[in-house]
C-alpha cells in the first residue's frame, strides 16, 4: 500500500517533469565542438552575469518584500489598510512590459534624462549598462513573491516570543533580526527562490537590455547554431542549478519546522503625524514605481496609439487568456493537492521533498525550451499525437507552474497537526471523510492562493502558449508579443492594459470570495472547536 | 436492434468527423512567422479574389520550424511563411518544404531570390543598409559608403548596432563572409565593435531613436523601419545610405514562403503562393510594411520609391543560410553581443 502510493506519487511527479526529463536526455548526443566555442565566448560571461543578477534580484526582493511586510504588519499608518493589498498589484505587470516602459521613460532619450540634461546639463547615461537597473526591474516585478509570505508570517507569528524579547530589553530592530526574521525564514526563502527562478528563466527583459544570461546562451545554441541538443544541455544545467537551490531551500525549511504561529497577533503600533505619513509615502513610492508609473505610461500610449484591432478580436483574446488561465489553475492545483496529500507520509519525510522538487523543476526552464521538451517527450510517449490542442497546452502549463501552487500547499501541509487526523480516525471517520471534512477545508486558503498565483502566471505566459496553442486560441500575451516583436511598443499598450485589467478582475474576485468565506467562518465559529479553527485563521490571507 | 443501428450511425458520424479526408471547402492553413498585422489584409484579399479561405497560425521562427519537424504530416498545414533567407533555407534543409512547380513564379521572381530547387520563394525584399543623422553626418565628406566604412577609426564611438542575436545581422555578416572571406569580415566586425557608442540595441527602431537622441551618428537597419518612422514624421533628420554601391550592392533580405511537404491541399497552396507573387498581392504585401516587392515588375510604394533606386546584392539567398552559423561564431568571437 505504502509502496504503491510512493510509486504513484513518483509517476505523477515524473509526468509533470516530462519536459525536464527530455531536456536531460539531450546529454546522450553532445556536440563538443560547439561547446568549445561557447566556452570560449558566451559561457563565462553568462555564468557571471546570471549569478550576479540572481544575487541582486534576491537582495532587492528581500529588501522590498521584508521591509514593506514589516511596515504593514507592525505599524498602523494612513492608508495602510488598502496599501497592504495594493502591494500585490505589481504581480499584474509582465516583466518585459515594465522593462520597455522604463527604458522609454528613463533611458538616454527619455523625458527624465532630457529634462535633467536641459536643466542641469547632466551628461546622459545608458541605463542598460547597469546591472543594478536590470535587477531593480526584476525586483519591482517579483518582490510580491517575498512580500506576501513575509506579511503572512509576520502577522501570524506568536506575539509571546516578541513580548518575551521585549521584556529582556531588546529593541525593535534587534527583535526583527533575532526573532521575527529567523521565524519567517522558511517563508522568505521560498519566495526568494521563486523570484530567482523566474529571473533565470526570463528571456524578454534580458533581451530588451541585451544582457547575456543563461537564456541567451540557450537561445544562441538553438537559434544561431540550430542545435536543439546543445540548447537542451545548457538548459539542463540551469535546471540542475535550480534543483539544488530548491532542495537546499526544502532542507532548511524542514530544519526550522518550529511552529511559531498563533492567532494572537502582535498589536500594531500607531505611527502618528509625520512618521505615519512617511511610512505611507514609502509604500506609495514602491507602488508608484512598480505599478502606477507603468500603467500610466501605457494609458498614454493606448490613447495616442490605438492598437487597431477590432472589439470582437480583443474580446476573444481576453476570454482565451482567462479561460486558459482558469483551466490551467484548476488542473495545477488538483495535481499539487495530490502530490502534497499523497507525498506527506509520516514514515518517509523525503518522499514529498524530492517528488515536489522534481515536479517543480519545470519552473526553471525557459518557456519555449520547456514547450519543445514537452513536444519531444509526448511524441515519444504517444506517437501520433497532434500538438496544437488545448490538452497539450494545459499539460505545458501544469508542467511549468506546479511549483507555484505547491509552495503555499506545502506550507499549509507542514502546519497540519497529525493528531487531528488521529482524533478524527478514533471518531470513526474514513479516509474520504477526513479529507472532505478536515484536510481540504484547512487547506482551502492555500488552495485559493495557489490557484490565483497560477492564473496570474498563465495570463502572462508567452512562449509555451505561442508554440502550442491550437488554432483560434490567441491570447492577450500573444498579441502583445506580436506587436513588440515588430518594435511597436506603443501599440502593444492596449492589450497589455487589458491583461492587467484581467488580473485586477481576478484580484477583485478573490477578495470577494475571501470576504464571503470569512463571513461564513465567523458565523460558524461558535460551533467549532477552537483548535480546529485556528489553522484556518492562520493560513488565511496568503494572497488576500 | 434499433439501439444497435443508432450506435452504428453514431460511430460512422464520429469516424467521418475525425477522418483526415479533406473537403472541398476546407480553408488553407498557413504557418506564419510574420506577425498577424502584416498578413491579415493580404489573405483577406486572396479570399475575396478566389473564394478560398485562409487561416493562419502565428509563431516564432525557430519554434515554428521545430513544431513542424515534430508534427510531420500531422500538422495539416499547407504553407510556411517566414522572414529571413536563413530560416527559409533551414526549413528546406530539414525537408519540411516541397518544391513548387509554377512557371509563373519562375517568371516573376528573379532566380537569386528563390531556392535553387524551388522549395521556397521570396515575397518581399528589405534592404539592410546604413542610416545616419542628417544633422551630424555629411555623406559627401564622411566615409559612409559601405558596411566596411563603418569600421574606420573616424566612426569611433559614433556607431549604433542592433544585437547580433537578430537574424538580420547574422545574414548581413554571412553575406560579407561570402563576398570577402572570413578574415576580412572579422576585421570589419572587430572595427564595428570598436566603434560602438553604446551596447548593441534590441530593436532596429531603437537604433534610429539613439541616433535621434544624439547617442550615436550612424547605424545599420532594415529599410522598412525607417519607412515606418518616416511615415509618421516626414521631416525626421535621418537618411538612408545605400551601402556598397561601388562593390557588391546593398545587402538584401526577404520574407518568403514555401509549400509544406505534407500539405493536405498542396494544389491550393501553390495557387496561393503563385498569387502572392502576382501583381495585386505584391503591391499590398510590400506596401503594408514599406518593403520592396520581390516581383520587380510590381509597382513600389510611393514613399519607398522616393528613397531612390539602388544596386542590390545578387548573392543567391540560400548562401546566407549556409553561412549564418559561421557568421554568428565570428560575431560572438568579436564580442559583438
Amino acid at each position: 500500500m505504502k509502496r504503491g502510493r510512493s510509486l504513484l506519487i513518483w509517476t505523477l511527479a515524473a509526468l509533470i517533469a516530462l519536459p525536464v526529463i527530455t531536456v536531460f536526455l539531450a546529454w546522450f548526443s553532445p556536440d563538443p565542438e560547439l561547446w568549445a566555442h561557447l566556452r570560449d565566448t558566451l559561457l563565462p560571461e553568462m555564468l557571471l552575469n546570471s549569478v550576479l543578477l540572481c544575487l541582486w534580484v534576491a537582495a532587492g526582493c528581500l529588501l522590498l518584500g521584508v521591509s514593506l511586510a514589516w511596515l504593514v504588519s507592525r505599524y498602523a499608518f494612513p492608508g495602510r489598510d488598502w496599501l497592504q493589498w495594493a502591494l500585490v498589484l505589481p504581480f499584474a505587470i509582465p516583466p518585459y512590459v515594465l522593462a520597455f516602459v522604463y527604458l522609454g521613460l528613463f533611458n538616454y532619450a527619455g523625458p527624465l534624462q532630457s529634462w535633467l540634461h536641459s536643466q542641469f546639463a547632466l551628461p546622459g547615461v545608458d541605463i542598460r549598462e547597469s546591472r543594478l537597473v536590470l535587477a531593480g526591474i526584476f525586483s519591482l516585478v517579483f518582490f510580491p513573491y517575498v512580500y506576501l509570505p513575509a506579511r503572512m508570517a509576520f502577522m501570524t507569528q506568536a506575539a509571546s516570543y516578541d513580548e518575551a524579547a521585549a521584556s529582556f530589553g531588546y529593541g525593535r530592530l534587534r527583535r526583527l533580526r533575532h526573532i521575527t526574521l529567523p521565524l519567517a525564514r522558511p517563508a522568505l526563502a521560498a519566495g526568494v527562490l521563486l523570484a530567482v527562478m523566474e529571473t533565470l528563466a526570463d528571456f524578454g527583459v534580458v533581451a530588451i537590455f541585451n544582457y547575456t544570461t543563461f537564456t541567451t546562451a540557450i537561445y544562441s545554441a538553438w537559434e544561431d547554431y540550430r542545435s536543439l541538443q546543445s540548447a537542451a544541455q545548457i538548459a539542463s544545467l540551469l535546471v540542475l542549478f535550480c534543483l539544488l537551490l530548491m532542495l537546499g531551500e526544502r532542507f532548511q525549511r524542514h530544519r526550522h519546522s518550529l511552529s511559531a504561529r498563533s492567532s494572537q497577533a502582535l498589536p500594531r503600533q500607531r505611527l502618528s503625524g509625520i512618521r505615519g505619513w512617511l511610512a505611507s509615502a514609502c509604500v506609495a513610492v514602491v507602488l508608484g514605481l512598480a505599478f502606477i508609473l507603468p500603467v500610466g505610461q501605457m494609458l498614454v500610449w493606448a490613447l495616442t496609439h490605438p492598437a487597431g484591432a477590432g472589439v470582437a478580436d480583443t474580446l476573444a483574446w481576453s476570454l482565451n487568456s482567462l479561460r486558459l488561465a482558469c483551466m490551467a489553475a484548476l488542473l495545477t492545483v488538483c495535481v499539487a493537492v495530490l502530490l502534497v496529500l499523497g507525498g506527506q507520509n509520516g514514515s518517509k519525510k523525503g518522499l514529498l521533498r524530492y517528488s515536489a522538487a522534481l515536479a517543480s523543476s519545470g519552473y526553471a526552464l525557459p518557456g519555449s525550451v520547456m514547450a519543445v521538451g514537452l513536444m519531444i517527450g509526448l511524441d515519444a510517449l504517444i506517437p501520433g499525437l497532434a500538438f496544437g490542442s488545448v490538452g497539450v497546452l494545459l499539460y505545458a502549463y501544469v508542467s511549468r507552474f506546479t511549483a507555484v501552487s505547491l509552495g503555499p500547499l506545502e506550507q499549509a501541509a507542514a502546519h497540519y497537526n497529525p493528531h487531528w487526523d488521529e482524533a478524527a480516525r478514533t471518531l470513526g471517520a474514513g479516509l474520504w471523510q477526513r479529507l472532505a471534512a478536515l484536510r481540504l477545508p484547512l487547506m482551502l486558503p492555500a488552495l485559493a492562493s495557489g490557484f490565483l498565483l497560477v492564473m496570474l502566471d498563465v495570463l502572462k505566459e508567452l512562449p509555451a502558449t505561442y508554440l502550442l496553442r491550437p488554432y483560434g486560441w490567441d491570447t492577450l500575451a500573444v498579441r502583445i508579443y506580436q506587436l513588440t516583436s515588430e518594435g511597436r511598443y506603443q501599440e502593444a499598450a492596449q492589450p497589455a492594459l487589458l491583461l492587467i485589467l484581467c488580473t485586477l478582475l481576478l484580484f477583485g474576485l478573490s477578495a470577494l470570495v475571501r470576504a464571503k468565506a470569512s463571513l461564513r467562518r465567523f458565523s460558524r465559529q461558535p460551533q467549532c472547536a477552537p483548535a480546529a479553527t485556528r489553522p484556518a485563521t492562520q493560513h488565511r490571507g496568503h494572497v488576500r | 436492434m434499433l439501439c444497435r443501428r443508432f450506435l452504428g450511425a453514431c460511430l460512422s458520424i464520429l469516424t467521418l468527423a475525425s477522418s483526415p479526408a479533406v473537403f472541398a471547402d476546407e480553408p488553407l492553413l498557413v504557418y506564419s512567422a510574420r506577425a498577424e498585422q502584416l498578413i491579415k489584409s493580404v489573405f483577406e484579399q486572396f479570399t475575396k479574389e478566389t473564394g478560398i479561405e485562409v487561416r493562419y497560425f502565428n509563431g516564432n521562427e525557430g519554434a515554428l520550424i521545430e513544431r513542424l519537424k515534430k508534427e510531420g504530416d500531422r500538422a495539416k498545414a499547407d504553407l510556411l511563411l517566414t522572414v529571413d533567407a536563413g530560416n527559409l533555407w533551414y526549413a528546406a534543409e530539414q525537408g519540411l518544404l516541397a518544391p513548387f512547380d509554377s512557371e509563373e513564379i519562375a517568371a516573376r521572381i528573379p532566380a537569386h531570390l528563390r531556392d535553387s530547387e524551388n522549395r521556397w520563394t521570396a515575397l518581399s525584399l528589405r534592404a539592410r543598409t546604413i542610416v545616419y543623422s542628417t544633422e551630424r553626418v555629411d555623406p559627401g565628406k564622411d566615409h559612409i559608403a559601405s558596411y566596411a566604412d563603418l569600421a574606420r577609426p573616424e566612426w569611433q564611438d559614433r556607431l549604433c548596432l542592433r544585437s547580433s542575436k537578430k537574424v538580420y545581422n547574422k545574414s548581413l555578416v554571412a553575406s560579407m563572409i561570402a563576398h570577402l572571406g572570413e578574415d576580412k569580415t572579422a576585421a570589419i566586425v572587430d572595427g564595428w565593435v570598436e566603434n560602438l557608442a553604446l551596447r548593441p540595441l534590441a530593436e532596429d527602431s531603437q537604433v534610429m531613436e539613439a541616433i535621434l537622441a544624439g547617442q550615436c551618428d550612424a547605424g545599420i537597419i532594415n529599410s522598412y523601419y525607417f519607412g515606418r518612422l518616416q511615415a509618421g514624421r516626414p521631416d525626421v533628420p535621418l537618411a538612408l545610405q545605400w551601402a556598397n554601391q561601388d562593390s557588391t550592392g546593398t545587402h538584401i533580405n526577404v520574407s518568403g514562403a514555401g509549400i509544406l511537404k505534407y500539405a493536405p491541399q498542396a494544389e491550393k497552396a501553390q495557387q496561393l503562393l503563385t498569387w502572392l507573387t502576382g501583381p495585386s498581392a505584391q503591391g499590398l504585401f510590400a506596401a503594408i510594411n514599406k518593403e520592396f516587392p520581390a516581383n520587380s515588375k510590381s509597382p513600389i510604394d510611393r514613399q519607398v520609391h522616393e528613397w531612390g533606386p539602388f544596386k542590390q546584392d545578387e548573392l543567391p539567398l540560400e548562401k546566407l543560410g549556409e553561412l549564418q552559423a559561421r557568421a554568428t561564431r565570428l560575431m560572438q568571437k568579436a564580442r559583438y553581443r
